[in-house]
């Protein structure tokens, strides 16, 4: 039978289309600038309702009692004045170009970025975007916003003022006008063709797609108040159809223009008593509101697979407009009920579960009583006895936020299905009396909303009968949430005297830091959390809470003044049931990397985690000063606190738990049982049960039973009978009862003859719960009895109390931390965990390092968390107003105009002779400048050209301009590659036009380009060519180098006023000009050290004071030397900033004598990828000097690897050092410029001389191998104490044998082997033996583990010598993890990308 | 649905008893609150709890034979909501 043939009935619906999830919410609201605050807002009923502030529209346009289009009754409303900040240099735009643009452009762009980073797509973010199939969808109105105000003022208003004074002002002349309108403008904020590009409405959307580098559709949509309900039934078909992965969508309103205003109030719909009250029978009309809410929105399938937090599940979305059924102002029934229809049907939710709706109720009594109709229509009237449902609207707190106004309600309706929360809404004193008859209610407070599915919808009605309705749900699948990467959630912490100053400092915003023993730690310091933490403050009490604050008056660890202080303990976790991550990002942290896991089992991945973790923390924590004063270890986590206390050395246990044999961590029939009651219970029940024992006695609430499968079922049994909480663990090790005991020979032969050492830190054992014996046998001892021994933790957490111990950090992830606190509940004392499966490891890190502050450790909090820039970036207050611009400076009108002629007081003769005189001067000066002209019409003069030699005999100030900086007196000048400064060409230049055309002076200079340093060592002879164009233009060109086009005249023009030097967001640079020069933010030596005083920096600029020096070209050197500050402050990587291009100068007047002083303002105009642009202007005693237009800084590329080498070389490696003088540089991708810069910083001239001579394939693998050799030395003489040394200050040169010999300083009896491949490079030093490296490819012909030991063979025949024909290669003895032993000698080794690394250790 | 929210309010109750600590007075426990990732229980602490609600309803729940159903994550993934619907469920029969 054909199948395909038989056809089925085409009744059956149309399947559901697949929900969508809320992945991710941000927003800004009236009272809420971030989403953590709308919810409290939420759920605490808060009305945000204001007066306006006076800067959104002038107090003048409120008269209750005027019926004018220009004059409004109502004043109130929701506001977000001061709520709106943008990092808009994160974002790569300017200041200037952000205070231009339409506000909403630049806050949208910030949520969305926020929106994304609540989803787990942040920058941090471990997990990339869909970028390609990302959408963006904004519900936007195409109404006036204050960007648009401020142009529309620029360009028209300012001219509508001037026509109305010439026509009203008799005597006004266009001087004064001009005044006028000039004076005008300049109130306004700026307008150029940066600003300009902001008014452009759609960008709202493309902003975002463009800054986030978005592939999909994005786009704003206008549907009135249905807008953003509108986006949100777009976004969810592009996700449906498969068109999008991922969708931004949402609504935005930010205006509170007058215009607007004036439209609503001529409607007649705002309300006359300044209340908005939904669906109360007062209602007298709306209140305007205004904000930002955007929604990440994902398939749910995808959201459960990719582990989102899924806030809600968007089911239906229905649109429909009115038709003809209504006015525009009087909404229809039928076309809200067939937006509900649609958006139900087929949604798979049945309307009788609704059980909340998010109502578009904007308080008019119209409106209200249409949507009243609706929902008793559509969801039919109140069963009798049933519990109602919950009716409200937000816009009774916020107002009505008009396109926004649909994502304000869908995110509370997310929030209340998520939370399981009915919200309250406002003002609804006297519900309407149609509601009674509804299956609604509206709660005046929050209630909790228990059923498990819960239902909600939500309503947006545009004006002109365009209805929005959208139906969600909660998430009901039980999941596990990814943990979100949260790494920088910021941290607040202050120490005080007490608890006055505490609360004073934390009020007044104070920065992290201070003095005393009281104390304060905050993680992620919102201002709703600092109110969170003053309301703690206030109700008194210590804070030692999982909810990120923490708060001692006096911590347990202060010297309390009378008896002890308490004592600090580390516990290390044993192998527990869940599988801990490990710790990269605290790897990191430490400088290194962790080493590959491929060649472990499941089981010791395990283990060795637990152990690596353990290590790592205890490290990162000594790092930060915190030193335990007791250690104690759960079952195998004794073995790490024996390493921990210094009783094993380091590499020992490594290879003890490495040689573990697996097949020992099971002993066959055996079953851990853990008992959730303490041992008093469930002794008794268990009893007589033969082959079972209490394995672990952990605390009052748990014990765990080890036993023979048979045994442990009957207590399974009897525990079941008797209610007691119980269940098996995954592992079958039977330690610490007898049956391991026929196990425990080879761990006690291993420990016998492993190299113990004293305990540096008292280690507690849980099986005598006492500090482990002085004796090292009899540590043997009891390290291996232990196995066969029960944990008895409860005792030892109660000896450890008795001997002091009041702090209790878990290193590592498991238990101990509720062990001890059940045994302590109730007594003052602290448990906290330094690794929490929720968080990246950094990030608990830091909190157990904030809780160990507050409780009085002494903690270098600040050593957490990477160095900031001297002046971090503010971000960005968007100006959201445009309030009446008011003038200030009277017009002087004279009483009897004369226009045309000269003012003439006849019988002074004084004032004839001086007109006479003046009328002279000016004749002549038009006579010079007419002569100028004439001559300057003739053909140029020829070009001429002159030689200039160059050296550091003829210029030696140039050695003060060397590049790169070596050890004082270091004699090769070559190696400080002193080169002559841009600043100094353009003199050049400047000389040598002015020689060309003689009698004229040198104004300017335009189109500067510098093509490649100009070095002086060895000396060089260059030409400058001087081509006059035009009387007044000459090319000039200093060959192979740079060229530009000089200006000329016949005088100095006249000066300009110096322009203002104010700078947005300026503060203080944070370092001195003396520092600068110190610390070597810059090279230059004093002849160059023109800056003498740094003022301000702000995210625009930067101010200070030069000094002119004798030097050529110092003084605008250094005014590029604080253009090129700014850029080292306030970008993260790419800093060192070198010029390349000008535009154009301005010269004023002659150049400043030595010692003058001058004003520099720099003004940062573009900051892009590899380019930044500014302009300057130097200006002395008020007047202008010199401005330069358009000076371009190319950005060299440095990374944060090369950086630190650059300004402390010999305080820094560039390779990574894994200590005992090993040295590793990984390095591949970087640009030329940035390679060569490299080869200056590590090469003397001899070696610089070697790597010029070999074919251009092999420069980039020697000159690596090179730099991995002398960091190797480096690192190794670091380590042994030596005093900082500069690269070239050794030497590596090729030996007869084929290896590499060092010279230099304390590195004589060093020896040394380098390999290298490609990027990558390894090199070996040591003393008093040969070492040996190798680099081995892993390929498909030589898989991983034979890579490793070929690698290992190749090492060790570098450290032994060829081997002789006919011998057999190397054997391996034994293998510990990364480890092998070939005849006798360790070789190291590590898999890094397809390369394994191999080293000879001794 | 009234019955779920008063054993929601009492379970929250038991819940800021356990942990006995002041935060936890300002958190909202909610149906969709996770004992693992919203309050970080530990596993002791979630044994007390237990402990705590058969005290309250005594023989009518038993605690111990719905969780012994479960795997791990699940226990893990936990939410308060599906503790209130046990409870319910128990108090309904």
């Amino acid at each position: 039978m054909d199948v395909r043939g038989a056809r089925e009935p085409v009744l059956s619906p149309q399947p559901a289309a697949p929900p969508v999830a809320i992945v991710g919410m941000a927003c800004v609201f009236p009272g809420a600038p971030d989403l953590d605050a709308y919810w409290h807002n939420l759920r605490e009923g808060v009305d945000a309702i204001t007066t306006v502030p006076p800067a959104r529209w002038d107090p003048v346009y409120f008269d209750p009692d005027s019926a004018a289009a220009d004059r409004f009754y109502c004043r109130r409303g929701g506001f977000v004045d001061g709520l709106v900040e943008v990092d808009a240099l994160g974002f790569g735009i300017m200041p200037v170009a952000a205070r231009g643009a339409e506000p909403d452009q630049l806050a949208a762009l910030q949520l969305a970025s926020r929106a994304l980073a609540d989803a787990g797509y942040g920058e941090r973010g471990d997990r990339a975007l869909p970028a390609d199939r990302t959408g963006v969808i904004l519900g936007r109105g195409n109404y006036i916003g204050a960007g648009m105000t401020r142009l529309e003022q620029h360009v028209r208003t300012a001219e509508q003022l001037v026509s109305a004074l010439r026509d009203l002002v008799p005597g006004i002349d266009d001087k004064r006008l001009s005044q006028v309108k000039a004076e005008f403008q300049s109130r306004l904020s700026a307008y150029g063709p940066d600003t300009a590009i902001g008014l452009v409405p759609n960008l709202t959307a493309s902003r975002i797609a463009n800054r986030l580098d978005l592939g999909g559709p994005a786009y704003t949509v206008d549907a009135a108040c249905a807008s953003a309900l509108l986006a949100v039934e777009q976004a969810m078909t592009g996700l449906q159809s498969g068109r999008l992965d991922l969708c931004l969508a949402g609504g935005v309103h930010l205006s509170h223009d007058v215009a607007f205003w004036s439209v609503f109030t001529q409607l007649g719909a705002l309300s006359r008593g300044q209340q908005i009250r939904p669906f109360d029978r007062r209602a007298d009309g709306l209140l305007i509101g205004e904000g930002l809410g955007l929604l990440v929105l994902k398939r749910l399938a995808d959201a459960r697979r990719d582990d989102d937090r899924i806030y809600a599940v968007l089911h239906g979305a229905g649109v429909a407009s009115d038709g003809r059924g209504a006015t525009i102002m009087t909404p229809s029934l039928g076309g809200q009920r067939l937006a509900l229809e649609r958006a139900w049907s087929g949604c798979g939710l049945d309307p009788a579960s609704i059980g909340l709706v998010e109502a578009h109720g904007t308080g008019t009594p119209v409106g209200d009583a249409a949507e009243v109709a609706t929902l008793r229509d559509f969801f039919g009237p109140a069963a009798p006895g049933a519990e109602r449902a919950t009716l409200g609207s937000v816009k009774s707190m916020i107002g009505h936020t008009m396109p926004a106004a649909g994502a304000a309600g869908l995110i509370k309706a997310a929030l209340a299905v998520h939370h399981g929360l009915r919200l309250p809404s406002l003002h609804c004193e006297e519900p309407l009396p149609a509601l009674a008859d509804t299956r609604f209610q509206v709660l005046p407070h929050a209630a909790p909303w228990a059923d498990h599915r819960r239902v909600a919808a939500v309503n947006a009605f545009g004006f002109g009968g365009i209805n929005g309705h959208v139906v969600l749900a909660n998430e009901e699948e039980a999941r596990r949430a990814r943990p979100r990467p949260r790494g920088d959630e910021g941290l607040l912490w202050l120490a005080r005297p007490d608890r006055a100053a505490l609360r004073r400092a934390l009020e007044e915003g104070a920065e992290s830091g201070g003095e005393g023993p009281c104390r304060l730690a905050l993680v992620d310091p919102t201002p709703a959390r600092r109110q969170k933490a003053l309301a703690a403050l206030d109700k008194g009490g210590d804070r030692r809470g999982r909810d990120g604050l923490w708060l001692a008056e006096r911590g347990l660890l202060h010297p309390t003044g009378e008896g002890q202080p308490g004592r600090l303990c580390f516990l290390f976790p044993g192998v527990e049931a869940q599988v801990p991550p490990r710790l990269p990002d605290v790897a990191r942290h430490l400088g290194r990397v962790l080493p590959p896991d491929d060649a472990l089992t499941a089981l010791e991945r395990h283990g060795a985690t637990v152990v690596e973790n353990g290590r790592l923390l205890a490290e990162a924590l000594a790092g930060l000063g915190v030193r335990p004063d007791l250690l104690a270890g759960h079952s195998t986590g004794e073995w790490t606190g024996m390493m921990a206390a210094g009783l094993i050395p380091k590499g020992e246990l490594d290879a003890f738990l490495a040689t573990l044999d697996p097949g020992s961590l099971e002993v066959p029939g055996v079953v851990f049982l853990s008992v959730g009651a303490g041992l008093d219970r469930v002794e008794p029940l268990v009893a007589g049960i033969d082959d079972l024992v209490v394995s672990h006695d952990n605390c009052p609430h748990q014990v765990v039973l080890c036993g023979a499968e048979g045994a442990v079922a009957q207590a399974r049994v009897r525990l079941q009978q008797a209610r007691v909480l119980h269940h098996e663990l995954p592992f079958r090790s039977g330690f610490h009862a007898p049956f391991f005991a026929p196990f425990l020979a080879p761990h006690r032969q291993r420990l016998a003859t492993m190299p113990l050492g004293p305990a540096t830190t008292p280690l507690w054992s849980a099986t005598t719960c006492a500090p482990y014996p002085q004796d090292l046998d009899e540590v043997r001892r009891l390290a291996a009895d232990h196995l066969v021994q029960p944990v008895r933790f409860r005792a030892l957490t109660e000896r450890l109390y008795d001997a002091g111990a009041r702090v209790f950090v878990q290193l590592g992830m498991g238990s101990l931390v509720g062990f001890v606190s059940d045994t302590l509940h109730g007594r003052p004392h602290l448990a906290i965990s330094a690794q929490e499966p929720q968080r990246p490891g950094l990030a608990q890190l830091r909190r157990a390092a904030a809780a160990l502050f507050v409780e009085g450790a002494p903690v270098d909090l600040g050593r957490l968390d990477p160095p900031r820039p001297a002046a971090p970036r503010a971000p960005l207050k968007l100006d959201l107003g445009v309030p009446l611009v008011r003038l200030s400076t009277p017009l002087q009108l004279a009483a009897a105009p004369a226009p045309s002629a000269p003012p003439h007081l006849p019988g002074d003769p004084v004032l004839a002779r001086f007109e006479a005189l003046a009328r002279e001067v000016e004749h002549s000066r038009d006579a010079v400048a007419q002569a100028w002209r004439r001559s300057a019409a003739p053909a140029p003069p020829p070009p001429r050209t002159h030689t200039r030699q160059l050296s550091l005999s003829t210029c030696p100030f140039l050695a003060d301009h060397s590049l790169i900086p070596q050890p004082p007196g270091w004699p090769v000048i070559s190696d400080w590659n002193p080169v002559v400064p841009m600043t100094m060409t353009l003199r050049m230049m400047l000389e040598a036009a002015a020689a060309a055309v003689p009698g004229a002076v040198a104004v300017g200079l335009e189109q500067v380009r510098a093509h490649r340093w100009l070095a002086v060592e060895p000396p060089v002879e260059v030409t400058v060519r001087a081509e006059p164009l035009a009387a007044d233009r000459v090319k000039v060109t200093v060959e192979g180098y740079s060229e530009g086009v000089v200006r000329l005249a016949p005088t100095w023009p006249a000066p300009p006023a110096a322009g203002p030097d104010t700078l947005s967001d300026a503060q203080p640079v944070g370092i001195s000009a003396r520092e600068m020069y110190d610390q070597r933010w810059m090279f230059h030596g004093p002849a160059y050290q023109a800056v003498e005083r740094l003022d301000q920096v702000g995210a625009d600029g930067i101010t200070g004071l030069l000094r002119a020096l004798p030097a050529e070209g110092a003084l605008l050197d250094a005014a590029g030397q604080l253009f090129g500050l700014w850029v080292m402050l306030r970008v993260e990587r790419d800093k060192l900033a070198m010029p390349v291009k000008l535009e154009r100068i301005e010269l004023f007047g002659p150049e400043p004598a030595p010692g003058e002083l001058l004003r520099c303002v720099v003004r940062i105009r573009q900051l892009a990828a590899r380019e930044v642009r500014a302009d300057l202007e130097l200006a002395r005693g008020g007047v202008t000097w010199c401005r330069i237009t358009g000076w371009t800084d190319w950005r060299f590329e440095t990374d944060g690897r090369l950086w630190p080498v650059m300004q402390r070389t010999e305080e820094h490696l560039f390779a990574e050092s894994r200590g005992d003088g090993l040295a590793i540089v990984d390095d591949p991708g970087r640009s030329t410029s940035s390679r060569d810069y490299l080869a200056r910083r590590f090469l003397g001239a001899p070696e610089r001389a070697a790597l010029a001579a070999l074919p251009p394939r092999e420069q980039v693998p020697w000159l690596l191998g090179r730099i991995a050799a002398k960091d190797a030395v480096r690192g190794l003489l670091r380590q042994q104490g030596g005093p900082p040394l500069f690269p070239v200050e050794l030497t590596v040169a090729e030996g007869t044998d084929g290896r590499c010999e060092v010279e230099g300083p304390q590195a004589a009896d060093l020896r040394l082997d380098v390999a290298t491949l490609g990027s990558l490079a390894v090199a070996l030093a040591v003393r008093g033996h040969e070492p040996g490296v190798a680099i081995v490819p892993v390929t498909g012909e030589l898989p991983e583990q034979a890579a490793r030991l070929h690698a290992a063979r190749a090492a060790l025949s570098r450290a032994r010598g060829p081997v002789e024909p006919g011998r057999p290669p190397a054997e391996v003895v034994e293998v510990a993890g990364d480890r092998l032993c070939l005849d006798g000698v360790w070789v190291d080794t590590l898999r890094r990308g397809d390369h394994i690394l191999a080293w000879t250790t001794t | 649905m009234s019955d779920k929210a008063e054993i929601l309010d009492t379970i929250a109750g038991l819940i800021r008893q356990v942990v006995g600590e002041d935060w936890i007075a300002d958190v909202d426990i909610g149906m969709d609150t996770s004992f693992s990732d919203d309050l970080e229980l530990e596993s002791i602490e979630f044994v007390a709890l237990a402990e705590h609600l058969q005290q309250v309803w005594g023989d009518r729940i038993d605690f111990v034979g719905w969780l012994s159903g479960m795997e791990l994550d699940e226990i893990i993934g936990l939410r308060v909501g599906q503790l209130v619907d046990h409870v319910a469920g128990c108090l309904e029969r």
